[in-house]
């Protein structure tokens, strides 16, 4: 049953992933551009406009998967869909180790209706390698309390593409030394000695030092990574105050669907940590970690994105689980309780019905969409007139920063051969312009942010002429 | 007795003063009213035609006015005095996001699908169809021929009025073309990226002349009685240039926000704007605005004039309306 379970989970993923041309996101297609640098033994070059924050084992994954050459892009997709996977498979056994078989299996079906999740997933982002190893590494912890070695290398792996989880790993490494200043306690799993924790210490310090070091040996500056993010943050207008941000801590948690993995999550953790106590410590210090790391983010002056609240987010999915099945497992007073909230839980769910559909028909139109203008600018810079310009003319225009490391890594440019249209401070006078034919719509055309923007990067430039089209893209040139 | 009368006709007179003031308080508090724009106007409270999808461009024959609607390619008929959708909705092309009734036909652009059709209003069946590769948009007659712009390649197309098929090379113009209208000597176009209006002289299809700066984001263009009148968008006004001199004609008329399109007759000059959710009526004489606008709908993008009155198509509230002045 449970097989055949996963098998079906998988092959519609895999099935979706073949039926659309994978589009991956800013950030990975950056990465494939940085990994192919390495893989030909360059130093990956950060300085680019609107540069994405650089990931040292996210870049050293796209050098490996360089080798595949232009099939490198749906190979990426395909081992994020395997990731994804992976990470329902995680959550289910942490779920089960923990709480109950059911639960864990009804958490997994809460998880599957996250579209924001498998969007994160198609688009081949570093936030599911991110997840899985931080689940699995409490996975390993679950089954052998205090295990040391294993967890630690997974969360320090965790730490080379996200630095919250060096916040976990100090955490977890602190946790394995309470035995020492509390005996008394009796933790599960034993005793650890000072010397073993001394010589765990090197696997918690080491991701941040990693980080720190190439961030010096590779951009000269050991905090490129903190001080790019924060600038690209308040280019692009993420910044929040820490009011503003703990406000925005409900919608975030929820991820695509608030009301139901908020709210309902929330009541149902409360209640399975009234009821199970010290078997939800794990799963409510992982929630509470993914807070503290997003206020500080937040007070860092960083993005505040729904992205840095992903761990609190999946244990809220754990919450509607045990919200709807928790009472299963229990007998008398708390059980009526547990079946109150189940049946209002149903009750919330089945109000928010038509918004699930909305959601999952909304992920549906944009991934449609996203994947068509990525197929789109696939195509476009493979037709005979722009192929032949492409060779000789320089430079390519693209119309934002989005589509410049798509057509870096698909044309294997240069950084000074692709320029973003915004970046520039008037209109090119040659080169290779890529539009993309909705901003020529004449309705569209008229729109007053066109000029606010810059009027080049919406218009055909002057004296350029046409090259060539298709649905999504059209490009004009001037050699 | 006589007194008795007077007095009563005192209040008699009092009484009708204050009903008279009460009904045109009334009448003002509904004329000052705001729109979400921000736009004071006079709120429109007729009828509206729906139009499913995304109705952009209108078309008035002498009894009926058509209308596009983007999302399904279609037009629908409207009977201009019943207010009525008339038969079914007649299959044009993808995206036509302009109609013009001309030679007896209604013409449509069909942006997606680099096509401008002709329909025969009375058997509402297509009886041509040219390829215009250029995504095309503004149409104008005259001079014996439909004249197409085309956004992508920045041409100007003409069109046989009897085949619709193309005659001749296109003219080009290094530039986007976005409205475009015929008048006594020539075929003048905006040139929305420029921000400049273009003469073609129809014999030949050169450009002459030079261009004439009209402001920023010039889009829509209409001709009547010798003078040009072209809308901007991004400065929200009108600019009139003398048809024969090309120069410029007073100062730019303000209207609300992102006006999309203009039509003159000879009592009025009537623009919608986008952005503003208005009907503005311009005098044809001076260019000046006379009343305040008409808070038609949401974003209107195309207006037409018929004996009944100006018709506004509101694509984002999916709907057509008329719109009946007086005086």
């Amino acid at each position: 049953m449970q097989l055949a379970f996963w098998t079906v989970v998988t092959a519609a993923l895999v099935a979706f992933v073949i039926a659309r041309r994978p589009y991956p996101n800013y950030d990975s297609y950056y990465a494939l551009v940085w990994g192919r640098e390495i893989a030909r033994g360059h130093l990956p070059d950060y300085a680019v406009f609107r540069t994405p924050t650089p990931h040292p084992l996210f870049n050293a994954y796209t050098a490996v998967l360089s080798i595949a050459g232009a099939r490198a892009v749906r190979v990426m997709t395909m081992l994020s869909v395997g990731m994804y996977v992976t990470l329902l498979l995680g959550v289910y056994r942490m779920v089960r180790l923990k709480i109950s078989p059911v639960v864990a299996f009804v958490a997994v079906l809460v998880l599957l209706t996250r579209t924001d999740l498998l969007a994160f997933a198609l688009r081949s982002m570093l936030d599911i390698p991110f997840l899985n190893l931080i689940v699995w590494a409490v996975v390993l912890e679950l089954k052998r309390p205090r295990r040391g070695v294993a967890p630690l290398v997974l969360l320090g792996l965790a730490g080379l593409l996200r630095p919250e989880a060096w916040i976990l790993s100090g955490l977890y490494w602190l946790w394995l030394g309470v035995a020492i200043v509390r005996p008394r306690l009796h933790l599960p799993g034993g005793d650890v000695s000072r010397a073993r924790l001394a010589s765990l210490m090197p696997l918690v310090a080491l991701p941040p030092i990693i980080w720190i070091s190439l961030d010096w040996w590779i951009a000269k500056d050991p905090l490129y990574s903190f001080v790019s993010t924060r600038d690209v943050a308040g280019a692009l207008g993420r910044q929040k105050s820490l009011l503003e941000s703990i406000a925005l801590i409900p919608r975030f948690v929820g991820g695509s669907e608030p009301v139901v993995n908020a709210l309902v999550g929330t009541l149902g953790l409360v209640l399975a940590l009234y009821l199970l106590r010290s078997r939800m410590f794990m799963l409510v210090a992982l929630a509470l970690s993914g807070l503290l790391t997003y206020l500080l983010i937040a007070v860092g002056g960083l993005s505040v994105i729904e992205r840095y609240l992903l761990l609190p987010s999946l244990v809220a999915c754990i919450g509607v689980a045990f919200a709807l099945t928790g009472w299963m497992q229990l007998t008398g007073q708390p059980r009526r309780a547990a079946i109150g909230l189940a049946v209002a839980s149903l009750v919330v769910i089945g109000v928010r019905l038509p918004a699930y559909a909305s959601t999952i028909r909304e992920f549906n139109g944009e991934s449609r969409q996203t994947s068509s203008r990525f197929a789109g600018i696939e195509s476009i810079l493979t037709a005979a007139p722009v192929a032949a310009d492409a060779r000789r003319c320089r430079p390519f225009l693209a119309p934002t920063h989005e589509a410049v490391p798509v057509i870096r890594y698909q044309l294997d440019l240069a950084k000074d051969e692709v320029v973003a249209s915004t970046q520039l401070s008037r209109a090119a006078t040659h080169g290779l312009q890529l539009l993309q034919t909705g901003y020529l719509d004449p309705i569209s055309l008229t729109s007053i942010s066109h000029v606010q923007r810059k009027p080049w990067t919406v218009f055909p430039l002057t004296n350029f002429t046409y090259r060539a089209e298709n649905d999504a893209w059209i490009v004009y040139a001037k050699c | 007795m006589d007194r008795l009368r007077e007095v009563l006709n005192r209040v008699a007179l009092l009484t009708a003063a204050l009903a008279l003031a009460a009904c045109g308080a009334t009448a003002a508090a509904a004329s000052a009213t705001t729109n979400r724009a921000g736009v004071s106007g006079a709120r429109f409270v007729g009828p509206r035609v729906r139009i499913a999808g995304r109705p952009v461009a209108l078309a008035a024959t002498p009894d009926r006015v058509w209308v596009a609607d983007a999302t399904s390619g279609t037009a629908s008929v409207i009977d201009d005095s019943r207010r009525e959708r008339v038969g079914s909705v007649v299959k044009v092309g993808g995206s036509p996001y302009s109609l013009r009734f001309a030679f007896g036909r209604i013409w449509a652009a069909n942006f997606r699908d680099d096509t401008v059709v002709a329909v025969d209003p009375s058997t509402r069946k297509i009886v041509s169809s040219a390829r215009v590769p250029d995504r095309p948009f503004g149409l104008a007659d005259g001079f014996g021929a439909m004249w197409v712009g085309g956004i992508a390649r920045g041409t100007v197309t003409r069109l046989d009025a009897a085949t619709g098929a193309a005659v001749g090379e296109p003219t080009v113009i290094d530039g986007v073309p976005h409205g475009i209208a015929a008048g006594a000597l020539y075929v003048w176009v905006v040139d929305i990226r420029d921000n400049e209006v273009l003469r073609i002289r129809p014999s030949d299809g050169h450009l002459v002349g030079k261009p004439i700066p009209v402001g920023v984001l010039p889009d829509a263009i209409a001709i009547r009685n010798g003078v040009v009148w072209v809308t901007n968008a991004r400065f929200s006004t009108v600019v009139r240039i003398d048809e024969a001199t090309g120069r410029r004609l007073g100062r730019p008329t303000r209207v609300p926000a992102r006006p999309q399109a203009i039509a003159v007759d000879e009592t009025a000059a009537w623009v919608v704007s986008l952005d503003g959710g208005a009907l503005s009526r311009l005098d044809p004489l001076t260019g000046r605005v006379t009343g305040p606008p008409v808070l038609i709908g949401t974003s209107p993008t195309d207006v037409a004039l018929t004996g009944g009155g100006v018709w506004v198509v509101n694509s984002k509230d999916d709907d057509v309306v008329r719109y009946a002045p007086r005086g």
